[in-house]
């Protein structure tokens, strides 16, 4: 439930809303939901809608979709992590 | 991770390497997202438009009232000045006749909504309610207030477009500076902003015209800051451009230009 009502947001915030709100409402969601994958489908989608090859990072046009790629993979090990720590 | 995540993310990451490898299959898919999103779009733009006459019928009489008072104040200046650069573009319109050149483009204007302006998205592109239904083409340029000219249509769809500024950051274009008409490249720094260099014994000032290299008066921006240090024998030079992009909800496209190659 918690998941359908993340991805309602996201997309009424990709249509909607200014980038940094998905953002913020995609990184509350990386935080709260285990391994909110989505997330890449909706940078994805925001990078076709929108998106364009950025100089400073290779001209590449899909950066928002690597970026979110990097942040769910990250979270998720930094959970795992977390959670051996927690075990000794 | 549960393994069908890392299917999903390693899926989505190789899709994403192809289509920036190859980007002829992105097209397709950049096309069909603009047409599927473009409805939601202009229910967005309508919402927002019934949001801000509600905004509007809740503020107080006097309010309303002093503000109005500001806006014709305004006008009657702008209506002034507007006058005054009509009777110069015709004087300048004349003499090019003369000389046997009409700065007039080919092609038409056509107007066009804006959906989704660039603060939606990080790239400074917007998305506006005509496509190739009503004749436009990739290439294409946007302009607002008819002589401003913002960006260039670099995605079509049926009934929508994608805009790209002149001033996403990265891209460059050749402008011309001053009543000398000194043609250097600018870079777009995003939001309207560009960042040009020029020698030091260059006269530039702040609130100086920068247009772009064309027999016509297409205005690029507006001179705001000319930052030079002794050291440096170039001075950098801010402009911006005068229309402010993240409130314009009206542009147009000039369609059915010709494009005369050497």
């Amino acid at each position: 439930m918690r998941r359908l009502f993340a991805n309602a947001i996201l997309a009424a915030a990709v249509v909607f809303l200014p980038w940094w709100a998905a953002a913020i409402v995609g990184i509350l969601a990386l935080a709260a939901l285990k391994t909110f994958y989505e997330l890449i489908g909706w940078a994805f989608l925001i990078d076709l809608l929108y998106g364009q090859p950025v100089p400073a990072y290779f001209s590449m046009p899909f950066l928002l979709t690597v970026s979110s790629g990097i942040a769910v993979v990250g979270t998720a090990y930094a959970r795992s992590q977390l959670r051996l720590a927690f075990r000794f | 991770m549960p393994r069908r995540a890392l299917w999903f993310i390693g899926a989505v990451i190789i899709i994403a390497g192809a289509l920036w490898r190859f980007d002829f299959l992105a097209a397709p898919l950049r096309t069909g997202a603009l047409t599927a999103f473009a409805p939601a779009f202009r229910a967005g733009a309508d919402i927002s438009d019934g949001v801000m006459r509600m905004r509007a019928r809740l503020r107080s009489q006097e309010e309303l009232a002093e503000e109005n008072a500001l806006l014709r104040e305004e006008l009657n200046r702008a209506t002034t000045e507007a006058l005054l650069a009509k009777r110069r573009a015709e004087e300048n319109e004349s003499l090019k006749e003369i000389f046997g050149r009409s700065g007039n483009r080919s092609g038409a204007l056509l107007l066009a909504a804006v959906l989704a302006r660039p603060n939606r998205s990080p790239y400074d592109t917007f998305l506006i309610d005509v496509g190739s239904e009503s004749g436009v083409k990739v290439g294409d340029r946007v302009f607002v207030l008819g002589d401003i000219v913002i960006g260039t249509i670099d995605v079509v769809s049926g009934s929508a477009s994608r805009v790209k500024l002149f001033s996403s950051p990265g891209a460059v274009i050749d402008v011309l500076f001053g009543s000398e008409r000194i043609s250097v490249p600018a870079r777009g720094i995003g939001g309207g902003n560009f960042e040009a260099r020029l020698p030091r014994g260059v006269d530039i000032r702040e609130g100086d015209i920068v247009a772009f290299p064309a027999i016509s008066t297409d205005i690029a921006g507006v001179v705001q800051k000319v930052l030079g240090d002794p050291a440096d024998s170039f001075q950098t030079i801010l402009f911006k451009s005068p229309v402010n992009v993240y409130e314009t909800e009206w542009v147009e496209v000039l369609v059915g230009e010709r494009v005369h190659t050497l």
